[in-house]
């Protein structure tokens, strides 16, 4: 598949003919699922003309239905597009397809998709990760020459680690989520998934920026990184050693040549430590899902999406959301309500706020010695299909990318290899709030020493 | 803290949901599991941390309080609502 950065040289002519190569594709590779319009049986969604790009289901582009992957969203059509979308509109990118999702961006497989499974496309037995499962499954399939994800706690990087792409979430208010369908607002952010570190460079200085609709982007002007990218600049790179040895062997393996990469092309390895992950994922279940609670609380059956009929407006928001939810988007919503309630919000809520404080924390302090931070994305290369149907353990496989949500901070996922049965195997950049530069030179320094 | 069936009820209320009679054993199980591996927390020494948070320093500006109203974007949430009539949203009848 062509690159981003060709694509962005080609007349327009040219990319009408990738255009009409990339349908049939998406057609011939029907079984795959990264496209909620291949699970569907419906022409792939378009908006304008130029250099296509798939987005995941949770992106707004006016008059496409946009719906989460949920069944609740089911005949809901956006009013108008996401900051994101214009700002990809302005560059010559258009909107090219849905991508499959966990419903509501809730789950690391997108096996709760209200549309059916996203295959990987190394391994069709196993998930693709998640939630963005199938933007990254487009990418790695060659049907797609880029997409958007989101990731909450960990929804652009552990599918693109599962995958073997490049997935890069910004810090957090960098990229406006306006027009994102929210999850958890506070950690929510959308990025790029893409074939290499160059074109996640290329995308997110597209889509990042400051947007007055939206009061928790941050207020500055963007300075873009593609331009300036570096992979020669010498950092010092701190690894997270307790995570290192905790990881199953061919993570670790994997992670070893990572380092040696690294260091052979010039950077400083040390050695720090970080609290135990479980702390990490307990804070993230308490605060993601007492957001979810509130922000979920819009689908009523009053405004969009499916409607249960019954004579009585209150058995009829009942019925609407218990018909129309999921499991893990019901038990999170029961969750989060539970934290959020008289009696257990100090014991719970504000517990995890607190711990949100200490975990940031911890990253300030590797931050007073490092540029960036190196940690696996996954404890495992991809598992297969309902190989973890008890959700506390779908949850921990999130262990190593959900704290940096919750200190804010950028991240990105890079390949590393693949393990003996040919799945690949991601490694994750960490920078600090603001740092993508940093980030993304340390991220194609990676990626040019491997050599892959 | 263990979450039996009474605090699963109130729970549903407060959340406008309802889990059928063969599945709440199981949920009030998962539930359970998940609170209780939350409570991890409390090995942690929190008594300094701020109970506040936000990742954006100085925290959310004010904004001028200017009404904006796209009316296109009311024609097109209008057209697709479960029911709709003139303008409006129509839900069940609420006072008999």
């Amino acid at each position: 598949m062509i690159t981003l950065k060709e694509a962005l040289t080609l007349p327009a002519e040219a990319l009408k003919e990738i255009r009409d190569d990339l349908k049939k594709e998406i057609a011939a590779k029907k079984e795959l699922g990264a496209y909620v319009e291949q699970l569907t049986n419906q022409p792939i969604g378009e908006y304008g003309e130029g250099i296509p790009i798939a987005l995941k289901d949770n992106i707004q582009v006016k008059g496409w239905e946009v719906t989460s992957g949920s069944n609740i969203l089911q005949g809901y059509v956006a009013p108008y597009n996401a900051t994101v979308v214009d700002n990809m509109l302005r560059r010559g990118l258009a909107p090219f397809g849905r991508t499959n999702m966990d419903e509501f961006a809730m789950g690391s497989s997108t096996e709760s998709s209200f549309y059916g499974k996203t295959l990987n496309p190394h391994n069709p037995m196993c998930v693709p990760g998640g939630s963005s499962g199938g933007s990254a499954a487009a990418v790695a399939a060659g049907i797609a020459i880029a997409a958007l994800g989101s990731d909450t706690g960990g929804s652009i990087r552990q599918p693109a680690a599962f995958c073997g792409c490049v997935g890069l979430k910004p810090t957090y208010g960098k990229v406006s989520r306006y027009g994102l369908g929210a999850y958890s607002s506070s950690l929510d952010q959308i990025g790029p998934i893409t074939q290499n570190v160059e074109d996640a460079a290329i995308l997110y200085d597209i889509i990042a920026g400051h947007e007055p609709k939206d009061s928790t982007s941050a207020a500055m002007a963007h300075e873009s990184v593609a331009d300036k990218l570096n992979p020669d600049r010498k950092m010092t790179i701190a690894v997270i050693e307790n995570y290192l040895n905790e990881a199953s062997s061919e993570v670790r393996e994997k992670m070893l040549e990572g380092i040696k990469a690294l260091q052979s092309a010039g950077h400083t390895i040390v050695y720090r430590n970080f609290i135990n992950s479980k702390y990490d994922i307990a804070t993230y279940y308490v605060i993601a899902t007492a957001e979810a609670s509130a922000n979920l609380s819009r689908y009523d059956g009053v405004r969009y999406g499916n409607r249960h009929n019954s004579d009585s407006l209150k058995e009829m928001f009942i019925q609407s959301r218990s018909l129309g939810f999921g499991e893990e988007v019901k038990r999170r919503i029961l969750l989060g309500t539970f934290v959020l309630s008289s009696g257990y919000y100090d014991a719970y809520y504000i517990k995890a706020q607190r711990a949100r404080h200490f975990i940031k924390a911890q990253y300030e302090a590797i931050f007073q010695e490092a540029d960036l931070i190196f940690m696996p994305v996954t404890p495992t290369a991809a598992f297969e299909f309902g190989s973890k149907a008890d959700p506390l353990e779908m949850y921990l496989s999130d262990i190593y990318t959900i704290s940096l949500n919750l200190a804010g901070l950028p991240g990105i996922s890079v390949p590393l290899g693949k393990n003996q049965e040919g799945l690949p195997i991601g490694g994750q950049l960490i920078g600090q709030a603001y740092g993508e530069q940093a980030l993304l030179d340390g991220a194609l320094s990676l990626e040019r020493a491997l050599g892959l | 803290m263990k979450i039996d069936d009474t605090l699963l009820s109130k729970l549903e209320k407060l959340s406008s949901l309802h889990i059928s009679e063969e599945k709440r054993e199981g949920v009030i199980q998962q539930l359970s599991e998940i609170v209780a591996f939350v409570e991890n927390l409390n090995e942690l020494n929190l008594e300094n941390e701020e109970a506040s948070f936000t990742t954006l320093q100085g925290g959310t500006p004010f904004r001028e309080d200017v009404p904006h109203t796209d009316p296109a974007v009311v024609k097109t949430i209008l057209a697709h609502a479960p029911q709709s009539e003139d303008g409006l949203f129509v839900v069940p009848k609420i006072i008999e």
